[in-house]
Parts: C-alpha cells; structure tokens; sequence
C-alpha cells in the first residue's frame, strides 16, 4: 500500500486532468467528473484530452457525480452506488457556467423561453429548437455558438445584445444581428417570453432569450462551494476557457495541493 | 353529481380537498392553471407562523393558532419538511427596540410563545445576526415550512382518497337555480354539484361574481423575493425579521426546508392580477433590508429573484357560506398566513358544509392518512440505503440540488404528477438550484418527456403553449 | 460510435450483440457507463422512419441489420 496521501479531484478537464498530472509523483489521486467522458468542455475527442487522459497518473472516475465534502472524505455516487474516499485535500476543477437572470439583473416577469446557452446549445444537438427568433446575450464563446447551433437547426434569425461587446469576430451569418454594448434589462410575455427590453431603451421582440454572458464558476459539491476545509479551486473563469488557461490553472492548483500536502507532513 | 367543487388549487383549496377526503363526499378540484400550487402558494417565505404577530380576536389568529401545534404530525402525513426553529423580530434602531414591549404584550394576548431577548441573547442564538441588533422578540414555536410539497403533498393524499383533480380548468361560468349552484363549468366540463368551496386567492371576487354572491373585491399584494445559496441558507438557525409594523410584517431572512435563503417579501397594492414582474428598485429595497438583518449576505449567493401575488381583501379571512347562494362556501382573503391557518381553515371549512347537509362528517375506513415518504438523496444520511432500493438513486440528474433519476421517476407515479418542467421542480427542485438549469434542464426534460409520454416538441416550461422548443425540422 | 445524448455527444463501444428468439440485446458502454439497449421485432417499422431520437438510433440500427439478417 501506497503511503502517499490521496487527492480527490472533481472535474476530468484538461484544467482537472492537468492538476492530476502535476501531481502525480507526491500524491494518489482520483479524479471524479459526472459525465462519463474526460475532457469537459474541450471534449473527450480533443488533442489534449486524448494525450492527458492516459497520461495524468490518476485513477479515473468517470460518470460519477461528486456531491459532499467534510475535509476529510469525499463522497460520490454513480452507477454503482455511492463511494466514500478520504482525501488530504480536494480540487474542485468543475468549469463555469454563464450568468443567471438575477445575476445579470434581468427585472420583469419569469416567462417561459429564458434559458442559459448551454441549454439551448444541447437542446439544439438533440434537434429542439429554443426559439425561432432568439435573443442572445452575450458577445463571448457560448454566445457565438449559441448563435450558429440554433441558425443550424432553423432559427430564422438570431440577435445577439453584448454587454462588453463582440469579444470574437463578427458572425459571417446576414441572419445573426448585433447590438454592441448594450444589455437585457427586462424581458415580458406570458406564458412565454415575448420581449425584451435593452439598457438603451429599446424593445426588441423575440421567442427565446438565451443567456450567454458573464462567467460563473460552476459548483456543486456540497461543503465545498465557496470555500472548503482544504479545499483549492481551479475554476479559469472565461468565455472561452482556453486550454493555455486551463492547463495555467491546474498547475497553480497542483502548487496549492502541494503546500497543503507539506504543511500536513510538517510535524 | 359532486358533493363539493372545490374551486382553487392552492394551500388552502389543496387543504380543504384533503380535509374532505377521507370522508363520504365525492369531491372534485378546480385549478385553472396547468398545475396545483402555482399562485401565492407557490411564491412565499415558507413560515409557518405560530400566530405571536397575528391582531388578537381575529379569525386569523384563532385559526393559525389551532394550526401551530399540529406541524410535525401533519408534515410526517403528508411528506412534507417542516422545521420549528423559530423567529426573531430584532430590534435595528432604539425606535424598534422601545416598541417591543408593547409588541410582546400583543403577542402574548394571542397565546403565543414570545419572550424579548437582547442583542446578546439574539445573537447567541442566531450568530448571523447585525451586531447593530440592540434586542429581538422571540417567537419560538414559529416553523419553516415547504409549502410547495406541502401544497401538493395535501392534493396527492386527496387524490389517493379519491378526490378527483382537474388542472387546466379555469371556472368559466356557475349555473344556479334559485339561491343554490347546481353547477360549475370548468374548462370543457361541466361538474353537477351540491356545493362549492371558493378558494380561489386572487380571483375570489370573480368566482363570488359568477355565482352571483356577495359582491367583494380581492386585489393582488405583490412581494419580491431574493433565493439565496443553501451554503448561506444552511448556516442560519433562526427565521430572523424585522420588527413589524401596523402595515406589513417587513422583511424575513427565512432558512428553507432545504437550506437555502429567502429574503422578503415586499407588500404592494396593485392591480394587474398577473402581474409577477420583479424591479431593480425593489429587489434593492429587500437586499438591503435583509442585509442590515444579517450582515453576512452578499450579491454573489444570490440564485433567483422572483415576485409572487397574495389575495388581498377587506376584510380578510372569508370563510363562512354565502349571504346570497346558500351552498357556497368562502375561504377566501386569506392574505399572508394561507400556509400557517390551512389545517383549521380547512377543518372549518368542513364543518360549514356539514352544516349545509353534505356527507362531510366520518371518516371513511379505507382512507389513507398518510403519504409514504419519498427518500431524497440531498442531505441523506445513508446513501447506499437509497441506492439498495432503488441504483437509479445513483444517476444525479440535478447536481447543484442533487436531485436523482430516482426521484424524477418517483414524482411522475405521483397521483398528481408533474405536467411541465416547473412541475417536476415544485416536486423534485430539479434545476432550482444555482446554476438555474444550465446544465441539467435538458437532462430533466428528456426523463420528463419519457415519462409523461410526450415528444420533445410537446415538453411544456409550464402551461401547454409555453414549450421548451420547437421540434427542429417542424420549423 | 457516436451517440448524441442530453448531456452531449458521446462514445458509445459496442462490447457485443446478441441474438435472443424475439429481441436483440446490444451491450456496450456511453463512455462508462453501461447502456444496454433491447431491439424487439415490434421495433422493426420504426427503424423504417426517420428517427427523432439520436439516442438510440446507432444501437437500433445495429441491431435492425442483426434482425433482417437472421430472418
């Protein structure tokens, strides 16, 4: 038996995947991601994914969902019932999200047809269409592939509002229009949504407000959601995370694990 | 031929529905939504007040009273969380603080437990408190309650019992004969009946109206609330508020049954009956009130924002049969304690139409009279004991609420299932929490759509028309 | 294989196909986990009309060419 201690790690991305890596030579670590595949975001299929995945040392747990930490166990559950492991500390490598309606501050009623980019992006890859004429917020990545999954699968015409403005190229699409600098205030309609009113004053009618702007960090372990006992947090907070970024973040977690480990062994 | 309509699917028509459903009666509920619990019922604090802030001699107080002891049993019934932490009115300024007196000598005319503690002892006992709070009322016997499940929790004992439940049926007319209903259409049905209970919140007037009794006037009173994390919501031990004033009960830090934070409500008068717009100001306004409540919260915890309607009248608590139609009985203008007085509201609401002759009186041998508990894995303190009975306990769906395939699966057996996604989270919390669905909404709809039997395209947010999507190629 | 599924597209391997007297199983695995899929003949027909649902229709096609071929 192994008397190097265990590190848990939740999220299987390149940044969890990295973090791994890092440590791999001073600690036995697990890495735990809810979907079934390595990669996160960047997906199981990329370049980095396939070199890290083998390669990060770890033992991996996939498609178990990670759900409380005490400091000192970890527990999980997943298709075969739920795990308990003990950990000397916990890296929480889980993404980002884009920003809610409260966290954005859109006032007015709660109509149907307001959802976040990731939503409407899987709906679209499953064949559903949010909204013929959808209204996204946000100039980023989701924003943009928001953008050009529901044109793909029948939007008649998409209209992006960007807060800090486009932070990508402009759409090579004559139906997806823009309005930089500018943001959502209200939306309205019953039971689903109807308009939306901008900063600037204008009402701007449409079937779907899809919400893609603003990055959150993505957090779902019990205990462990702001702050942790010995817990570090390796959440790039982009839009898009890129890989740079991402291997950049599960480095400095790793140091972080480190010091953590050495203050433990430090009588 | 019915006994009773019951007309209004929220806490009180749900309470009444259960209350007669043990008897002989053969009972239907009316809700004119695409699902129960979807007025103030759905949208409100979750207390389940012991009545130490209620105006002593009213209806309200009595009924509220006669409720607050029975909680734990009733919760255990009818698989609903309830917890009796207890209320703090504190005391922000020396104003507050020399009304107290006064206040616990209210509160002590209504028989509730009420006892002054200082800044200190406040804060002992709820260390999330503003070191600014001078002195607080403490209503102990106050509870949290989840008046979503307990809503629903009710309709589902009813329905077992055989009550027989309509949703999607707004009341659109009332055939009388002489000073008696014979009839209630609701929707596409006509329901032959020897009495209606109008428990209809917000739109109590227009059923009095169509029936042709008493002429009154229900308005909405809007409150705006904040959801906050449960990380924040699970360190509060305490309801805390403010102290109250003539007008309005201020605003509350409420603890949820599963540990998040409520912050509200606001009370305003207004006209539009579906009207549930949420402001900045106002949002402001209650972040801010709360905030000098309990120092601790912060912009970053907040989930949700949300605005909710409760049925107001003059005067309140309307429960009593018709002046004009001999066979209607009100419960109606129950404003804010809808959730705190429904166990007694609806027991006199029983004995009323005992009065007018129906079967309403013994309970009948076979009724069930209690649910059996559906397991949750959020918080549970043996895991492997859900995933024994059940692996699908295993499949998280909802990883920010820990919501399991188990449970999505379990809601839709219900007696009352879910129709729409906001049904299966008034159920199961399933993308309530905070990342709001971002990453379980289309996991959720597709178990939805499996097992309500409806296409994709057909997955309803809430009301039928208001679909998740539109099939792709039926553009 | 490639699967499209709610949380996205996914790997599906096929670890076997076996033929029973009126349906045929496909075992494999979506990503990790275990997925099991269960053609019966009554499924046939279906296999005729465009599907809709992504989520299986790699394991029914495989399995539909098992079926025609035993017959």
């Amino acid at each position: 038996m192994s008397d190097r201690p265990a590190v848990a790690i939740v999220g299987a991305g390149i940044t969890g995947l990295t973090c791994a890596h890092a440590l791999r030579d001073v600690a036995e670590i697990t890495v735990i991601d809810r979907i079934p595949v390595p990669g996160g975001v960047h997906g199981w299929e990329a370049t980095e994914t396939r070199e890290l995945a083998p390669a990060c040392g770890a033992h991996l747990r996939l498609g178990e969902t990670a759900i409380r930490w005490d400091g000192l166990t970890l527990l999980a559950i997943g298709q075969d019932g739920p795990r308990q492991m003990g950990a000397a500390a916990l890296v929480i490598a889980t993404g980002a999200r884009p920003l809610g309606r409260a966290e954005l501050g859109i006032a007015g009623g709660r109509p149907a047809g307001v959802v976040a980019a990731t939503v409407a992006c899987h709906l679209a890859e499953n064949g559903l269409l949010v909204g013929r004429r959808p209204l996204i917020v946000g100039g980023g990545d989701w924003a943009m592939r928001a953008a050009s999954e529901l044109r793909a699968v029948g939007a008649e015409r998409a209209t992006l509002v960007c807060p800090d403005g486009l932070l990508r190229e402009r759409p090579n699409d004559v139906a997806v229009h823009v309005r930089e600098h500018d943001r959502v205030v209200s939306v309205a309609g019953t039971p689903r949504v109807r308009t939306a009113t901008l900063a600037s004053g204008e009402t701007l009618g449409c079937d779907a407000v899809v919400l893609a702007h603003g990055v959150a960090a993505l957090r779902n372990v019990d205990g462990a959601v702001w702050a942790g006992d010995r817990a570090v947090y390796a959440q790039p907070l982009a839009d898009p995370a890129t890989v740079a970024q991402a291997r950049a973040a599960g480095a400095e977690a790793a140091a972080a694990v480190r010091s953590l480990i050495d203050q433990e062994e430090r009588p | 031929m019915r006994d009773v309509a019951v007309i209004g699917g929220g806490v009180v028509g749900c309470a009444v529905a259960w209350r007669l459903s043990g008897t002989a009666a053969r009972v239907t509920l009316i809700e004119a939504a695409h699902d129960l619990c979807e007025g103030a019922s759905k949208g409100n604090t979750g207390i389940a007040t012991s009545g130490g802030d209620c105006h002593p001699g009213t209806l309200e107080l009595e009924l509220v009273r006669r409720s607050s002891p029975g909680w734990e049993a009733l919760c255990a019934c009818l698989d609903t969380p309830f917890h009796r932490i207890g209320t703090l009115a504190v005391a922000l300024t020396e104003e507050d603080e020399r009304r107290l007196p006064e206040l616990l000598r209210d509160a002590q005319d209504t028989g509730a437990a009420a006892e002054i503690v200082t800044g200190d002892q406040a804060r002992a006992l709820e260390p999330l408190i503003s070191e600014e709070a001078r002195a607080a009322l403490h209503f102990p016997d106050d509870g949290i309650i989840d008046s979503i499940r307990l809503t629903i929790g009710y309709a589902e004992l009813a329905a077992r019992n055989g009550v027989e439940v309509l949703r999607g049926a707004p009341v659109h007319s009332i055939e009388r004969d002489g000073d008696r209903i014979v009839a209630v259409t609701a929707g596409d049905r006509r329901i032959a009946t020897r009495s209606v209970v109008n428990a209809a919140g917000v739109e109590a007037d227009t059923i009095s109206r169509l029936a042709g009794g008493e002429q009154f006037r229900t308005w909405p009173r809007q409150g705006q609330y904040w959801l906050l994390d449960r990380e924040l919501g699970g360190r509060f031990r305490k309801v805390v508020g403010g102290v109250p004033t003539p007008v309005t009960r201020g605003i509350y830090c409420v603890p949820t049954t599963n540990r998040s934070l409520l912050l509200g409500p606001t009370a305003v008068d207004h006209e539009d009956r579906t009207d549930r717009a949420v402001d900045a100001e106002t949002l402001d306004h209650v972040f801010h009130a709360a905030q000098r409540l309990a120092p601790s919260i912060a912009r970053e915890h907040a989930i949700k924002t949300f605005a909710s309607n409760r049925p107001a009248s003059d005067p309140t608590y309307r429960i009593a049969v018709d002046a004009e139609v001999t066979n209607l009985v009100h419960a109606a203008g129950i404003r804010s304690t809808g959730v705190s007085s429904s166990p007694a509201v609806a027991e006199m609401v029983r004995g009323l139409l005992e009065g007018l002759g129906l079967p309403v009186g013994d309970q009948r041998p076979d009724a069930i009279t209690e649910l059996e508990p559906l397991p949750r894995l959020l918080g549970h303190p043996r895991p492997e004991q859900l995933f024994a009975r059940d692996p699908r306990y295993g499949q998280v769906i909802c990883a920010c609420e820990q919501v399991t395939a188990a449970e999505i699966a379990a809601v839709h057996g219900m007696a009352v299932p879910p129709t729409s996604l906001e049904g299966v989270r008034k159920r199961t919390r399933a993308t309530g929490g905070r990342c709001q669905g971002a990453f379980c909404l289309s996991g959720v709809s597709f178990l939805h759509s499996l097992h309500a039997g409806r296409r994709p395209p057909q997955i309803a947010v809430s009301e039928p028309d208001a679909t998740l999507g539109i099939g792709a190629h039926d553009v | 294989m490639k699967v499209t599924s709610p949380i996205g597209e996914l790997p599906f391997v096929l670890h076997g196909v076996s033929l029973h007297d009126r349906h045929v199983v496909v075992e494999g695995e979506l990503g990790t986990w275990r997925s099991r899929i269960e053609v019966g003949a009554e499924d046939l027909p279906m296999l005729g009309r465009a599907l809709r649902g992504p989520l299986i229709a790699a394991g029914l096609g495989l399995a539909g060419i098992a079926l025609l071929r035993r017959r």
